[in-house]
């Protein structure tokens, strides 16, 4: 049988093979499936025809054969399978199903309907329907009655005719089925976007004609259509299907005596959640409020709703509609005005003066209701507005504008105390082996950063305890540290599988000194068998030097350990995000001091880049009185900041990342000979400049059928660069550890190490930030990774305890400018934090937004929207420095107007306003030229008129 | 793999009859645990806020219709809320497609005038030209509301059966179970006016929200910020939240229940005799059916004598009252102690945040499907069965136990409330999603002890 197929099968002979299978039982037929997937495996792939063409194995016939033997021996439902025969064969089916129509062919059809262009005619639904084989659901009419009324070219490949007379082919199709598209999801509305017509008579016609051509003739009754495309905005379809059916109730013009027929459908459709519908309804309404039967009342009892609208157009219109009502019946009046409050919501000041010379000509000033309805929303009626609305506004009690929603008072003063280090903060300890039995477990899934540092630390703390058993209970982390090794996982970044790498070291290790013990270690290495997942392979896996110094410090625990010794690491933080209490330090330095032994390098100068050095006072009289020789002289100078140099230096390293860590830009003496370098140079200064461009490149457009080209036009992509230098050839014999960053000019981390990476420098993060920026603030290619990268950037900034740095600023002015959401959405508040710590200075804010704004980085709108949505109305505090990180912005302008610049200073001139201040002509001088400018004439001249 | 099926038979669909008098409401219902093969009518009276129960119910729907994690042509099909009628109260609860939005309407005693002719839990039709003339249904309306049809003769005047028959939805009745948990555990945090809530939610960004956001009290104002900060309130999948701003205009305030292990969040709305509550589970992704909460409280078994009991001794709404059950049925007080998380779990108990009270609410699905829904359970049982799990001591309150895993050992320890394994998921979740199978294995274990 299988002998007789595979001829059939290679000699294409399609008439062959029905009597052929025909001949055998159901069973039988079946023994032919594997023979069939072989084939299909075969024959089904394309294969490379030389002249970089490709083309199929199978022949069409070969194709043919095998869908339909697989539709025919697969004894049940297999979609991925089944598919192939209804783009191949459903034109042959009458004849299969005939003699064979499986149990689950009804099931098989309906669910293609999911599928984005079904390959199913309508036509053959219908057909097979009436001969029995299915019984379709009103869901797959509508799904595959969209393409009926374009038939497939028989020669021309993938074009199609408009054959709209299709759809009088079966009377139910215009009695019954055309109205399932107004209840289920189809393609109607986009049916035509993806098919390339033939050109005739109508190929200018789409669905939409088709259905006004059918009421006209009067084939669909023209009231259900009106009705039917009403309800359709409630069905729950997305937005372009609502749309849709929006556009095709205002193509057929419905007169107004149609309308106050459809009143219920048309209140009902502004239920809707797509605001097109609700628009063009309201756009209806405003023809309509006049007619006596207009049910007023209902549309006053939506004005609540319609006036909450974020979509300002809804809002306005509802509004000019109200108006109209306003004037017509006094009755309503009231009703109306107190409705108008809810206007007050919205931020936009010509919406709200409309609102408000409403209530001022139709409100009540003597009505308790109406003072009582507008008190609450004192806070949120712009400053321009509040004079119209005083009738209302004067009868407050003191002190009860702000109870609602107002912005609540920062003191003045100081900036608070804030600590580097709190007992809030302290990283816990690790009490026994259960412990760190339970920490090595999660110490890969990224938990906290600082799980890095903790784990080989505890290692080491507890290597001498470790037996037999506890080998046994690491065994899921010695698996899970092989797992992230070997395999892909996006939550995994470089430091996660750089402390797997310990781990495998650490277990080859424990495999030697507990052979006994090591039968579970032996098997899980042999199910690894690849090799170079330990430490000493990391160098080979990865092209990269940021890690270096941390495996080191690594490899020096794995050393102690194999010589029997355990003092503590110095780098270990105590304090999240990343900090050392100082005191702390002074006494893990002074068990190397005891033990006689050398601290690694890197240790010693993670450590310090580490400490907290806010409040050494304490730490640093330790460190005099117990600590000698070189720890005692180091930890001196870097503890006091007024402390010189002095004592030998033995140790140079040390020494310069300590000096470097002050931040003074003073290069000690007896460092001057090794701090040549431009790399050290730089670092010593602690400064990077940066530069903020537009650079022009060819974005893709449309991609264009005829030419088979993407069309390609002109975009500027915003970026910024810092400038910092680089080793390239110029490398010194001993990096100090921060050097390790400046070693070449672009060295990928991945996001979920950036966090990591910034915490090794919480004092001084721009020697961190300064190279990671260029690649994460290119608006332009803003992918997930990048993005991510940057909130974790801002995450991680935020959560420095310290001042903000120069590029930690620019990181923030410019996260307020990005064309993400959430990324603006961090700045604004991280902004708002720091604000209210007093731990920011707007004004170097605003500085760097003017830079950038002046050359039009980003849209202006965007801060504009920001400042907006999150940076008024929450404190006075943030209102004066608002005002200050205004000012500083607008002179950093040209004279010539930015686009957007008129709502920037529409916010400073309600600031000021707010603030009870002046304009600072001083400090914004274009506010002259400005003033002379057509759009900004206006709110220049009120901004003006409150000058210094 | 072939899905469990159930057949809903309604005796006509759902639907909004208007008369000159007034309007009324008949929503058709169906549960696979009635007793005969009438549906009984549960309640038939009038609303004293009809505007603002359709209101409800619309959002109810939108709800139902909504989907976070999967494609929109799934997320179009409409599902069939329950109603739990008794006790003066009626609530109408829903999930969404993803069973990561549960959704409750609750109509007080003062919002109903009416007659409950039996108390119960069932599924009600909700059909789409109903929901649609619910829009229509204006402020000053009188409409009559029957959940479940009075009178035979209107099953005969509705003409054929209404069946549909679709896949059990597993995912809804496993969140039903799981999000009474949450609740019961939940605690107000926040409580805003009209115009508070109107602000707070014009503040939620556009768009489809990946990272978490944070109820955050900005001065007076509150917020929702991307940063977390100390006592912020932990919201995944904020955009979510939009299903509620409808009803935002009408109510008179708004409270917020947080987890406090930020699990989940509740949204209760409040207009007057009329409740609408929207529990988030704690990321779009994540439905109420896959967390864990329910398994802890299924550790130790249910006999079902208690079942039975409480089928005898309680109604629909009621409060439930553990001590109660203990006395009628004379059972030990200490083992009736922990009962309510169990019998939640088991589908038979609601929680309502304003009372802080669990209610009698037996889900209409048959208890069988119901307690099979717990795989990681199941796998705890199994590993005992196959003598996998090993107690290695036990004193002071700490348990250290070894459980096998897949050719390894996990190290399970136990200390008072606190539980650790060193297997991945708990590795990675550190218990936030329910305890994972090893745990659930040993604390078995000991209490079979």
């Amino acid at each position: 049988m299988i002998e007789a197929y595979l001829d059939i099968l290679e000699e294409g002979r399609k008439d062959l093979l029905i009597p052929f299978l025909k001949s055998y039982t159901a069973k039988e037929r079946h023994a032919l499936v594997q023979t069939i997937k072989k084939e299909e495996r075969r024959l089904d792939k394309y294969e490379f025809r030389g002249n970089g063409k490709y083309s199929r194995i199978a022949t069409d016939e070969q194709l043919w054969i095998l869908s339909v033997s697989t539709f025919i021996c697969f004894g049940s439902e297999d979609r991925k399978a089944l598919q192939g025969w209804t783009w191949r064969a459903y034109q042959d089916m009458d004849e299969i199903l005939e003699w064979h129509c499986p149990s689950w062919f009804s099931s098989f059809i309906h669910g293609l309907k999911d599928e984005e262009f079904l390959p199913v005619p309508y036509l053959y639904v219908l057909d097979w329907q009436e001969k029995g084989y299915l019984s379709a659901s009103p869901e797959l009419l509508a799904a595959i009655l969209p393409m009926s009324i374009y038939v497939k070219d028989d020669k021309i490949a993938h074009s199609f005719h408009f054959r709209p007379e299709e759809l009088e082919k079966n009377p139910t199709t215009l009695e019954q089925h055309i109205w399932y598209l107004f209840e289920y999801p189809s393609i109607v509305n986009r049916v035509e976007r993806f098919l390339s017509v033939i050109a005739g008579e109508k190929e200018q016609e789409k669905w939409m004609d088709v259905i006004q051509r059918l009421t006209k003739s009067g084939q669909m009754d023209r009231m259900r259509v009106l009705k039917e495309s009403l309800l359709a905005v409630n069905r729950n379809f997305n937005k372009t299907q609502t749309a849709w059916f929006v556009d095709l109730f205002l193509l057929l013009n419905p007169v107004e005596k149609e309308l106050i027929w459809l009143q219920d459908q048309l209140f009902s459709a502004l239920s809707s959640v797509q605001s097109k519908a609700v628009g063009a309804v309201l756009i209806l309404f405003k023809k309509l409020y006049a007619h006596p039967d207009f049910r007023r009342t209902d549309f006053i009892a939506q004005l609540s709703v319609l006036f909450s609208s974020e979509v300002k157009s809804v809002a306005k219109t509802a509004l000019s509609i109200a108006e109209k009502i306003a004037e017509a019946a006094p009755d309503r009046r009231q009703d109306i005005c107190i409705q108008a409050i809810n206007i007050f919501l919205s931020k936009d000041e010509a919406l709200q003066l409309q609102s408000a010379k409403l209530i001022r000509k139709y409100g009540d000033m003597d009505n308790t209701e109406l003072k009582e309805a507008v008190v609450p929303y004192t806070e949120a009626i712009l400053m321009s507005v509040r004079p119209l609305l005083q009738p209302w506004l004067t009868t407050l009690e003191p002190g009860q504008a702000g109870d609602q929603g107002g912005p609540g008072q920062l003191e003045e003063g100081d900036p608070l105390q804030f600590r580097l280090i709190s007992a809030d903060h302290r990283i816990p300890e690790l009490k026994d082996l259960t412990d760190l039995i339970f920490l090595a477990g999660q110490s890969m899934d990224n938990n906290e950063p600082y799980h890095f540092d903790l784990l080989p630390a505890a290692i080491l703390q507890f290597s001498k305890e470790i037996t037999g058993e506890t080998i046994a209970q690491l065994e899921p982390a010695f698996l899970r540290a092989y797992k992230a090794n070997s395999q892909w996982s996006s939550g995994l970044g470089l430091f996660d599988r750089l402390l797997a790498a310990f781990l495998i070291s650490y277990s080859g290790y424990l495999t030697v000194q507990f052979p006994e013990h090591a039968s579970g270690l032996i098997k899980l290495k042999k199910q690894y068998p690849t090799g170079d997942l330990d430490l000493d392979s990391w160098g080979r896996r990865i092209d990269c030097h940021l890690f270096d110094p941390f495996k080191m410090i690594f490899d020096s625990v794995l050393e102690q350990i194999k010589k029997g010794t355990s003092i503590p690491l110095l780098s270990t933080s105590t304090h999240t995000p990343s900090y050392i209490d100082p005191g702390i330090l002074v006494q893990r330095f002074k068990a190397y001091q005891e033990a006689g032994a050398e601290p690694d390098a890197m240790d010693v100068q993670l450590a310090l880049q580490r400490c907290a050095l806010d409040d050494p006072g304490e730490a640093l009289g330790m460190a005099q009185s117990e600590l000698q020789g070189e720890y005692k002289a180091l930890l001196t100078y870097f503890l006091d900041k007024n402390a010189s140099l002095d004592g030998e230096v033995i140790h140079p390293n040390w020494w310069l990342t300590a000096a470097i860590l002050r931040k003074d830009g003073q290069i000690p003496q007896a460092l001057k000979a090794e701090a040549e370098q431009e790399v050290l140079q730089a670092l010593f200064k602690g400064e990077f400049e940066w530069k903020a461009s537009l650079n022009e490149y060819l974005a893709y457009g449309e991609y264009n059928y005829e030419t088979g080209k993407s069309e390609r036009y002109k975009a500027w992509s915003p970026e910024i660069l810092v400038k910092y230098p680089v080793h390239a050839s110029k490398k010194r014999a001993r990096y100090l550890f921060v050097e390790y960053f400046f070693e070449k000019e672009l060295q990928e981390a991945w996001e979920t190490d950036v966090p990591r990476l910034i915490f090794a420098f919480p004092n001084h993060p721009d020697l961190i930030l300064s190279s990671r920026i260029n690649q994460y603030l290119k608006i332009s290619y803003a992918e997930s990774d990048g993005l991510r990268a940057l909130i974790k950037m801002l995450m991680s900034l935020r959560q420095l305890n310290g001042e903000l740095s120069p590029l930690g600023n620019l990181i923030v002015a410019a996260g307020m400018l990005h064309s993400d959401k959430t990324v603006r959405g961090y700045a604004a508040e991280l902004w708002f934090e720091r604000v209210e710590e007093r731990r920011i200075t707007s004004a170097e804010t605003g500085r760097i937004l003017g830079l950038l704004e002046r050359i039009e980085w980003a849209p202006l709108k965007r801060l504009t929207d920001l400042m907006m949505s999150h940076m008024m109305g929450l404190s006075t505090a943030h209102h004066m420095a608002l005002e200050e990180l205004i000012v500083a912005l607008l002179s950093q302008l040209e004279t010539e107007p930015v686009k957007n610049l008129k709502k920037l200073l529409e916010i400073y001139h309600e600031l000021i306003a707010l603030n009870g201040s002046v304009a600072d002509l001083e400090k914004i001088p274009q506010l002259k030229t400005w003033h002379i400018t057509g759009s900004l004439k206006k709110v220049v001249g009120e901004l003006l008129s409150k000058q210094l | 793999m072939t899905e469990t099926m159930i057949n809903y038979q309604y005796a006509q669909p759902s639907v909004l009859l208007k008369s000159a008098a007034h309007e009324s409401l008949l929503l058709s219902n169906y549960s696979e645990v009635q007793k005969g093969s009438v549906a009984p009518c549960f309640f038939w009276g009038k609303l004293h806020k009809p505007f603002l129960l359709s209101r409800c119910l619309i959002t109810l729907s939108n709800v139902v219709q909504s989907s976070f994690n999967l494609s929109p042509a799934e997320s179009a099909k409409l599902k069939d809320p329950i109603v739990t009628a008794g006790n003066g109260k009626l609530r109408f609860e829903g999930f969404s497609h993803c069973a990561g939005v549960y959704a409750r309407v609750d109509v007080l005693p003062d919002g109903l005038d009416g007659e409950f002719i039996e108390n119960g839990t069932t599924n009600v039709d909700f059909n789409q030209p109903m929901i649609s003339a619910l829009g229509g249904i204006r402020p000053e309306e009188q409409v009559m509301l029957s959940v479940g049809s009075q009178e035979l003769s209107l099953h005969k005047e509705g003409g054929t059966v209404l069946e549909k028959k679709v896949p059990l939805p597993l995912k809804w009745i496993k969140g039903l179970t799981t999000v009474q948990i949450f609740l019961s555990e939940s605690a107000i945090s926040h409580t805003f006016n009209k115009l508070q809530a109107l602000q707070l939610f014009q503040g939620i960004p556009k768009g489809v929200l990946k990272n978490d956001y944070y109820l955050v009290n900005r001065g007076n104002r509150p917020l929702f910020s991307p940063l977390k900060s100390p006592g912020a309130v932990c919201i995944g999948g904020l955009q979510r939240l939009r299903l509620l701003e409808p009803l935002l205009p009408y109510l008179d305030k708004l409270c917020v229940f947080p987890h406090p292990g930020m699990q989940s969040t509740t949204w209760q709305l409040y207009f007057g005799p009329l409740r609408f509550s929207l529990s988030l589970s704690r990321e779009s992704w994540r439905g109420f059916s896959g967390e864990g909460a329910a398994l802890e409280a299924l550790i130790e078994d249910v006999p079902d004598s208690w079942v039975d009991a409480m089928d005898k001794y309680s109604y629909a709404n009621q409060e439930f009252n553990p001590s109660l059950l203990a006395v009628e049925e004379d059972l030990d007080f200490r083992q009736v102690e922990n009962l309510t998380g169990r019998l939640a779990a088991m589908g038979l108990l609601g929680f309502d945040l304003d009372d802080n009270r669990f209610f009698y609410r037996r889900l209409p699905y048959r208890l069988d499907r119901i307690m099979s829904l717990n795989p990681r359970m199941r796998d705890a049982e199994k590993l005992i069965l196959e003598a996998k799990v090993q107690i290695v001591s036990r004193h002071e309150g700490k348990v250290d136990a070894r459980v096998e895993g897949s050719g390894l050992k996990h190290t399970v320890v136990l200390e008072g409330e606190k539980a650790r394994c060193t297997c991945t998921w708990f590795s990675k979740y550190q218990g936030d999603r329910g305890a994972c199978k090893h745990v659930l294995a040993v604390k078995k274990m000991i209490t079979n002890i």
